[in-house]
């Protein structure tokens, strides 16, 4: 169980979050954090990797990881940035070996890596080169890093922007499924609604650096909230299959 | 669907054997590097203006009292230091350049382009021109001690900068790039104040020449070698953890503040040591490291000795051709390695541009 309380974080004078409390996040679920560009969701998941200096408590199952160490919060707390850098001279295997290796010495780091790749399907994809990777499968090669150091916290900003619907709904699924299956807590910055309501199980709406909606999405997501956080009129409701779809009809 | 994902499914017992099986191709790359940079140091040691047979020159160092005393004297003290100090040399500044690429994740960073000749040049122009030098240190090395001096000063310059807030790898790499004019600058003016005789020395000094090489100096260098080199080999899964990105290597645990502020020391001493004994060869920390890593790639346990074993390869060779081009001329090894190098760095910058 992740809670944080009272977060705040800012850059130099500018504040951009404000007394963030989010009461616990079980292990084996996905929070969402939702806003528009600027609400200050990836400053709140970077504070709570430990990236970004920030004011508040944060405990994890019931311990105050506050005050750890960025080394030590990183032995339960792992973050996967956008994307991965270009021009790597790296395979899949090699990286991933990398990412376990960083700050540990894993004498099984070669078997436990390959573990992850096949688990997430790219087992193929062990001896290729990061940069001859598609996007879907850089993704999925930088959340085999991230899983290889069996994070018992996994932050992940925007994991699927800039991936087409078919890649987004692999990636969704596949963090879905680790998640329930390792006991993870996931929290994910999503920009699209409609994944963050089928795969998530909680949503937290940001607006100027404050928590406008906090539930799951069937509670947490409303008219007046879409209104509050994006500024657009729009409807939520649910498709001949049950899912969750939010409609958006104009800007308001 | 793209090609990679119509790649049949790989057995974890496949993959861990393909991922052996390349790890054995590294090493034996090594060995080869190894055997070629021999290979290369030997004709280092073997051509001259002096007209000894190959045979004169391995007789002058394995049976030195079957040969002259001359010839002994070319050997042992002109032959092997200058063929000795080309290989540590290299081997120093390519793996300063291997290190400052990764740590500032920029292709093109090396100690030159990052002002540290610029900086010994103008210590070195300072004891030239000026005979200024530490108060304590014989005159004879005031170049050396002046040189590194502000070699090690500029680098140090830009670990400040990197500790300010806000201040990322671009913002160093740019204040690097302005370093280097500002030392040109401040050279140009010693230039333009020096007598007739200081100034073909300052500028004979920066062009880079082995023939400054002694026993001493190569003792010296060896030592920093010796005791830099562990410490880089140390930091190699940081290292190649920080190639996934900085944001991904903190999450990790890594402290990148210290591991950059670590690793620019060490570039720091081996680039200054370097320059501060040879001059200005250019072009060595960024050709070393890109044929590294074009044979190894860039898991830092091999790509940091391939780095040191290429530098070196290019500089014995680098070396062994200054002395071939014009016969009986000794060319400033500096002019033959920036010879090679830009070519090198054209092709280089015409595929980054294709890349993008």
């Amino acid at each position: 169980m992740l809670s944080v309380e009272k977060l705040s974080a800012g850059y130099g004078k500018k504040s951009v979050l404000t007394d963030i409390d989010i009461a616990g996040m079980p292990a084996g679920t996905i929070t969402a954090f939702l806003g528009q560009n600027g609400a200050g969701k990836s400053t709140l998941l970077r504070s709570l990797a430990g990236l970004h200096r920030a004011l508040g408590t944060l405990h994890l199952n019931g311990a105050d990881i506050t005050s750890h160490s960025p080394a030590q919060r990183a032995r339960a707390i792992t973050y996967m940035p956008q994307s991965l850098p270009q021009r790597v001279a790296l395979t899949v295997l090699e990286a991933t070996i990398g990412a376990l290796r960083a700050s540990s010495r894993d004498p099984d780091a070669v078997k436990r890596s390959l573990a992850v790749l096949e688990r997430l399907g790219i087992s193929n994809l062990a001896m290729a080169q990061l940069d001859s990777l598609s996007g879907g499968q850089r993704q999925l090669a930088s959340l085999a890093q991230a899983l290889v150091r069996k994070p018992r916290v996994l932050l992940l900003d925007e994991p699927t922007s800039a991936l087409d619907v078919a890649h987004q709904i692999r990636v969704m699924r596949t963090i879905r499924e680790i998640t329930e299956e390792q006991g993870i807590i996931a929290i994910a910055v999503l920009h699209d609604l409609g994944l963050a309501c089928r795969w998530c199980d909680r949503l937290v709406l940001l607006s100027g650096g404050r928590v406008v909606s906090d539930g799951e999405p069937d509670t947490a997501l409303t008219p007046d909230v879409l209104n509050q956080v994006y500024g657009v009129t729009g409807r939520i409701e649910r498709c001949s299959r049950g899912y969750i779809q939010v409609l958006i009809d104009e800007v308001a | 669907m793209s090609v990679l994902e119509q790649r049949p499914a790989l057995a974890p017992a496949d993959a861990e054997t393909a991922y052996h099986g390349k790890i054995r191709l590294k090493i034996m790359m090594l060995i080869g590097l190894a055997v070629a940079l021999c290979a290369a140091a030997v004709i280092d040691i073997c051509v001259g203006s002096s007209g000894l047979s190959p045979a004169e020159v391995l007789a002058a160092i394995f049976q030195p009292e079957s040969v002259s005393r001359g010839t002994r004297a070319i050997v042992v003290d002109v032959r092997l230091p200058y063929s000795l100090m080309a290989l540590l040399v290299g081997a120093s500044l390519s793996l300063a350049g291997a290190e400052m690429q990764t740590i500032l994740d920029n292709p093109l960073a090396s100690p030159f382009t990052l002002g540290v000749s610029s900086a010994a040049s103008f210590g070195a122009a300072l004891a030239i021109v000026l005979q200024l030098g530490i108060p304590g240190v014989p005159p004879e090395w005031f170049i050396p001690v002046n040189a590194f001096i502000f070699a090690f000063g500029s680098v140090l310059l830009l670990q400040a900068l990197s500790g300010l807030r806000g201040a990322g790898v671009e913002t160093l790499v740019l204040f690097g790039i302005a370093l280097v004019f500002v030392f040109n600058a401040l050279v140009a003016i010693m230039q333009f104040i020096a007598s007739a005789e200081a100034l073909q020395q300052l500028v004979f000094w920066s062009m880079g020449s082995l023939t400054r090489s002694t026993w001493t100096k190569l003792q010296i260098m060896a030592l920093v070698m010796v005791c830099v080199v562990p410490f880089s080999m140390a930091a190699c899964w940081k290292l190649t953890a920080l190639r996934l990105g900085e944001d991904r290597a903190r999450s990790f645990g890594i402290d990148v503040t210290r591991l950059r502020f670590f690793s620019l020391l060490r570039v720091s001493i081996l680039a200054a040591t370097s320059v501060s004994f040879v001059g200005t060869i250019g072009f060595i920390g960024l050709v070393g490291p890109h044929i590294a890593r074009l044979l190894v790639g860039e898991d830092h346990r091999f790509f940091l000795p391939a780095s040191m074993l290429c530098g070196a390869l290019v500089m014995a060779l680098a070396s062994a051709s200054s002395k071939i081009i014009v016969p009986g001329v000794l060319i400033p090894v500096g002019i033959v390695t920036s010879l090679i190098g830009v070519p090198f760095f054209l092709a280089l910058i015409f595929t980054t541009k294709g890349k993008a």
